[in-house]
């Protein structure tokens, strides 16, 4: 019973890990005051190009550097078509998407001739699962927090990172204020448009490590619809998270928990599709909840003045 | 006897004021007084026959020489659109002028950006403030020049900056606040922190109490000169004059682009200020019947509105306006004209009070309900509130009257009524077009006017709002609205409220005329023809003020 | 006045063609690449004149003709009052689903005449689009959530409900994979141009445009969802109410996405068998986008988009190269037709030409 448990959140930490790249990558934007609809173009073309060099190269981290860098040079696109050529950045993000989707597949068949996956066709590399030296044998902890994918824990340092990035450097300082009141930035010499590009840039190599997860850790091949949405349901936990990194990390966790939880019910749910839907339903539920919570701001800000108007008068009669 | 009313308020003004400047700065500024006289101030920046021109024509400023001293506090003032601002915009680099010469500390100079104006010592505080809201003072006031080694920031460093600051100029902010938690005031402090750690010596001030409540302007009166004490020079734009009185040493006044006076303060009184601000510049007459006002259309009884600063615009405003009459509101801009008309059309939700179209109490209703009750409005905003840029003039046209009768038939529009009423519209009110189906981005701004005035007073609105109707609209244009407000009163029995900050206009087309100052009204004239410019112009800057008695029954 | 409108529409025609021009080379190119020095003319051909070279292969174009219509038109409603919503996609997988378990666990539908059959599918699919557009659309105009991140995570929940259901209660246990059984005869759009995939579903189609066309120029919701998408400010004081009319827009975007469901799955197929989303809502967008918001352009939008995706499919069949490949294209013709940048100095320019000679022919 109790090493069911233990597995259980194993998994849903092993599950979360991709999830929590692109709602940490999407903290950056959303503070940096743009929506990082491109998440899931981040983590397809991250995820093929990795495994492509990768098996090309024969060097994983050859392959990881190359899988990020196609992330950024996506998004570098997006930039130049949404700042330069003015075209609407959430219409082009979403296009990029649609392309990826089809011209991931498209280039794996080029290469390898199939289009389910890369699977025995091209001998790509992953990174392997880490034993924590001396955590591993405390029980019960050991068993939840050892033992993952380096990728796992480099979710985690990133968050991090990501937080220190915002919160304890210029640059986080400067994405912030634009998020917040681009005018007042600009007034003080600070140049929009390069600091949305360098918060996307920072955001696709962030979340390019998400995509390779999938393709380099989770599995060791790329394969048709592996993302299966996480792009979206990781912005959707950036936006619940109140857009920072540890929020959005918790956020993650869930959606995790839920992802595992349709895994394990499995044995009991005959049913597959009705599992499949349950982590996605759950993120609009909670999606929805969470903005109708934040929302009703000029109701409140009506009831206060009123509030205000009444103490005025109540202190203007007193004397 | 106006004129004692005035002076008694004036007075209890100053007095006020020297209450509260005793315990701070009254000692240094008796020192400073004293030494003014004896050594001849240093000039930090002068602007020497400076012209503008802008694209389309308009001649914001013209031959305008302008300067400032050490430890000065020069007040530009001026109506709204005289070139104040403009001209405050050359000097802190936002826009460039076609002749005349910028000195700083006598040195010819460029001023090529706001960056490239802060680096030579001249910065500016807007009137709407330049900050991050969910970011501490510290932060926002060193944005763009962050301490720290490398990428880093060091917050701690910031902070000490700041309050380095801080303590140097006598402000009391908390520079770990977070700026959404400031008061308006305070905010205003964060501003002039931003300029002044920049090291400046020029501070530009734009209409810096338009936003601030009576204490709060107290307040930021001794922090000017404690700044003055230290030797910066301040350029105070206002358009009010008693507060010019108070804190400046020098005084520019500018009209349509031109300066028409500079003095020294000593030498100046409210009055001759006045005057010097407000003058028709040419008669413009309009032949109209008297009016002959029936029952009251729109009843407003102790109409409050508090901003979303919680900064009280409206202050119990109560007035009427009847059928068959013109009323106008005269008035500086920004005194609550705007907020005004956005609540009585249903824009803005009201704090508290009353308000009756046709006797009919409006809270609570839509806007369409309100249009339903016969309420037209031309809205100053014309880009904003007066058209959708990518529709057609057709689409633009009937905008309004989607749901009136003759238009639609169920769900489906009426094609041919409506065809029939745009083609009208059009020739009626000559709009150059070849036909409804062209996009209304593509024309003039007179015309584009024409289009707004077209949909707003060819419905059986019996009540019309009209917001600045005519700014900068060609001649042609403003003089045909003006004539079909008068003659809606006269012929059909409408109800007009003009607000117009042209006083010919307001002047020649009212029937009955209000002024308005800081929310509230000050003065009725019911004999418009009678009021002259100066008499106007003393009650819109606040110079007098009339009493209830006075001003009668504004309903 | 009149030149300088022309002037600006001949510039974002020119931007579309261009756009899809410039896309078709990229395509091309590539076709070229892939085929290598002996394949590539063949491929080209497929390619290029594939879709017209005999009746079947144009009967696809026609088929996919139909529901591109719709749910184009749909996402124009969408996209005029200024939101993003992306349900449609959803839509085409979960609107035929209600009437399809109807049809193989009741006798309801069995002895119905055809005309009444095919009425009760189109309207069913239509309520079910518009019951499930809601749900993004209310989000956002009730409770402030963005309308792309819900609907495109909803994609995925109707994806898996519509498969579960259909395995459940209507599955054909004979074939390996999910679908369901074939249709009765009465309870489908019947095949028109012969053994092609030709179908009445198409004539559906067409009168859905011009129900589209009618509702966005003729109607007041119509003039009330463009003035809102144009200008939400100027429409609140115009009296709209600037809550609902979205709402209404995306409402009117589902019911489309609806009847583009039925078309698209009462009409190509002889019963259900969507295991996956279709991409028919994202090209929908494209198609919406390339008409720039107009559903009166959108027949000829949506006719290149299925000349695009038939063309692909026949290259398929005859090279194996995967029809994926189309979907790239759209990006780029996105890049071009959407990017107010793209030839904005050319543009400027003759616009500035034009107004000084109307100028100096006033003088």
């Amino acid at each position: 019973m109790l090493s069911s448990i233990t597995s259980f959140i194993y998994a849903v930490i092993r599950i979360s890990t991709p999830i929590i790249f692109i709602a940490i990558c999407s903290t950056i934007s959303s503070q940096a005051g743009l929506m990082n609809m491109a998440g899931e173009s981040m983590l397809l073309v991250s995820a093929l190009s990795g495994v492509i060099a990768s098996a090309a190269f024969q060097n994983v981290w050859l392959g990881i550097l190359i899988g990020m860098l196609s992330s950024v040079v996506v998004v570098l696109i997006i930039c130049f078509a949404a700042f330069v050529m003015k075209v609407d950045l959430y219409l082009m993000s979403i296009s990029m998407n649609m392309a990826l989707t089809g011209g991931t597949i498209f280039v794996m068949w080029v290469i390898t001739g199939t289009k389910a996956n890369t699977a025995g066709a091209i001998n790509s590399l992953a990174l392997g699962d880490v034993n924590i030296p001396i955590i591993k044998n405390i029980p019960i902890i050991g068993a939840i927090v050892s033992g993952h994918n380096v990728f796992t824990y480099l979710a985690f340092i990133m968050t991090f990172a990501v937080w220190f990035l915002l919160y304890r450097t210029k640059l986080g300082l400067r994405m912030r204020a634009i998020g917040q009141n681009p005018a007042a930035a600009e007034s003080v010499g600070i140049k929009t448009k390069q600091i949305y590009t360098i918060a996307f840039v920072i955001a696709a190599a962030v979340g390019s490590f998400g995509g390779m997860y999938l393709s380099m850790g989770y599995q060791n091949f790329f394969s048709k619809g592996l993302t299966a949405s996480k792009g979206f349901v990781g912005m959707a936990a950036a936006t619940i998270g109140n857009s920072e990194p540890i929020g959005a990390l918790l956020v993650s966790f869930i959606f995790g928990l839920a992802y595992s939880t349709s895994n394990y019910l499995s044995t009991v749910v005959t049913d597959p599709y009705l599992l499949l839907a349950l982590p996605f339903a759950l993120a609009t539920v909670v999606y929805l909840v969470m903005s109708g919570y934040r929302s009703g701001a000029e109701e409140r800000l009506i009831r206060k003045n009123m509030k205000k108007l009444e103490e005025m008068k109540g202190t203007a009669t007193k004397p | 006897m106006h004129r004692d009313a005035t002076e008694i308020f004036l007075i209890s003004v100053r007095c006020g004021l020297c209450v509260s400047r005793r315990r701070n700065s009254c000692r240094l500024l008796s020192q400073y007084r004293d030494t003014e006289r004896d050594v001849m101030a240093k000039e930090l920046l002068k602007m020497e026959g400076i012209t503008k021109i802008y694209p389309n024509g308009f001649m914001a400023n013209k031959d305008v020489t302008f300067s400032i001293n050490e430890s000065e506090i020069h007040g530009l003032i001026g109506e709204n659109g005289a070139g104040k601002t403009t001209l405050m915009k050359i000097l802190f680099g936002l826009e460039s002028h076609q002749e005349g010469k910028i000195y700083i500390n006598g040195e010819e100079t460029q001023i090529a950006s706001p960056l490239d104006a802060i680096a030579k010592g001249v910065g500016m505080v807007h009137q709407h403030f330049m900050q991050v809201p969910n970011l501490s003072v510290a932060e926002n006031v060193i944005l763009g020049m962050e301490p720290g080694k490398g990428m880093l920031f060091d917050k701690k460093k910031a902070v000490e900056m700041t309050r380095e600051v801080i303590e140097k100029y006598q402000m009391e902010v908390d520079p770990n606040a977070l700026i959404r938690d400031l008061t308006v005031g305070q905010k205003q402090k964060v501003e002039l922190l931003k300029a002044l750690i920049r090291n400046v010596n020029v501070l530009i001030m734009d209409e810096p109490t338009a936003v601030l409540t009576p204490q709060e302007t107290r307040e930021l009166f001794i922090q000017l000169k404690l700044l003055r004490e230290q030797g910066h020079g301040i350029v105070f734009i206002s358009h009010k004059l008693e507060e010019v009185m108070e804190l400046c040493d020098r005084c520019t006044v500018l009209r349509h682009g031109r300066v028409t006076g500079q003095a020294a303060i000593e030498d100046l009184d409210t009055a001759k200020m006045s005057k010097m601000m407000v003058e028709r510049e040419v008669d413009l007459t309009i032949e109209k019947a008297p009016a002959r006002p029936e029952k009251t259309i729109l009843h407003v009884e102790k109409l409050n509105y508090l901003d979303h600063f919680g900064k009280q615009i409206i202050k119990d405003l109560s007035f009427g306006v009847r059928a068959g009459e013109v009323v106008g509101i005269a008035g500086v801009e920004g005194n609550g004209q705007t907020e005004l008309s956005e609540l009585l059309s249903g824009i803005i939700e009201r704090t508290s009070g009353s308000l009756q179209l046709h006797g009919k109490e409006t809270n609570g209703l839509s806007i369409r309900k309100i249009r339903d009750l016969g309420l037209a409005h031309v809205s100053e905003d014309r880009m904003k509130y007066g058209i959708a840029g990518d529709l057609s003039i057709r689409d633009n046209l009937v905008a309004t009257s989607l749901t009136k009768g003759e238009f639609s038939k169920g769900p489906f529009l009426n094609m041919k009524k409506l065809n029939e009423f745009v083609d009208q519209s059009i020739k009626d009110f000559e709009v150059a077009c070849s036909d409804g189906n062209e996009n209304i981005k593509f024309l003039s701004g007179g015309n584009i006017q024409k289009v707004i005035v077209a949909r707003e007073f060819s419905g059986d609105a019996n009540f019309i709002i009209a917001n600045q109707p005519t700014r900068g609209i060609d001649v042609g244009t403003s003089d045909l609205i003006r004539r079909l407000l008068v003659k809606y009163t006269r012929e059909f029995n409408r109800g007009v409220l003009l607000i117009s900050s042209d006083l010919n206009e307001i002047m020649e087309v009212s029937d009955r005329l209000l002024v308005m100052k800081d929310g509230e009204i000050v003065a009725q004239f019911h004999n418009v023809k009678a009021v002259t410019d100066e008499v106007l112009g003393e009650y819109m800057l606040g110079v007098r003020r009339m009493t209830p008695e006075e001003m009668g029954d504004l309903q | 006045m009149k030149k300088v409108q022309r002037i600006d529409h001949f510039y974002t025609f020119l931007r579309v063609v261009l756009g899809i021009i410039i896309a078709y080379a990229v395509c091309l190119v590539i076709i070229c690449l892939v085929t290598g020095a002996d394949g590539w003319r063949d491929a080209v051909y497929n390619f290029a004149i594939g879709p017209f070279t005999s009746r079947r292969r144009f009967a696809q174009v026609l088929s996919r003709w139909g529901p591109y219509m719709l749910c184009g038109c749909g996402m124009c409603f969408v996209y005029a009052s200024g939101r993003f919503s992306m349900i449609a996609e959803g839509i085409i997988n979960i609107a035929p689903v209600p009437i399809i378990l109807v049809m193989f666990n009741t006798t309801f539908m069995t002895n119905l005449p055809w005309i009444v059959n095919i009425t009760l599918i189109a309207v069913t699919c239509m309520l079910t689009g518009g019951v499930v557009s809601m749900i993004p659309a209310a989000g956002r105009e009730k409770l402030g959530a963005n309308e792309t991140v819900t609907s495109i995570v909803l994609n995925s929940v109707c994806l898996y409900i519509a498969l579960s259901l259909i395995r459940k209660y209507a599955a054909d246990r004979t074939l390996s994979f999910i679908a369901s059984k074939t249709y009765p005869d009465n309870m489908r759009f019947a095949r028109w141009w012969g053994n092609t995939n030709a179908h009445d579903g198409f004539w559906l189609a067409v009168i859905g445009v011009i129900v589209a066309i009618v509702i966005f120029y003729r109607t007041r919701l119509g003039v009330e969802i463009r003035l809102t998408g144009s200008n939400p400010s100027f429409a609140k004081y115009a009296g709209i109410n600037v809550k609902v009319v979205p709402f209404m827009g995306q409402l009117l975007g589902g019911l489309f996405a609806g009847l583009a469901a039925c078309v698209e799955v009462f009409g190509a197929y002889n019963n259900y068998q969507l295991t996956a989303l279709t991409n028919i809502g994202m090209d929908g967008l494209i198609i919406a986008v390339m008409a720039q918001k107009s559903p009166l352009y959108v027949p000829l939008t949506a006719f290149v988009m299925a000349y695009i995706r038939t063309a692909a499919a026949v290259l398929n069949t005859n090279t194996n190269i995967p029809v994926e490949m189309v979907t790239m294209l759209q990006a780029v013709i996105i890049f071009f037709v959407a990017a107010e940048g793209f030839l904005s100095k050319a543009r400027q320019k003759s616009i500035i030409k034009a107004s000084k000679e109307s100028q100096e022919e006033v003088a």
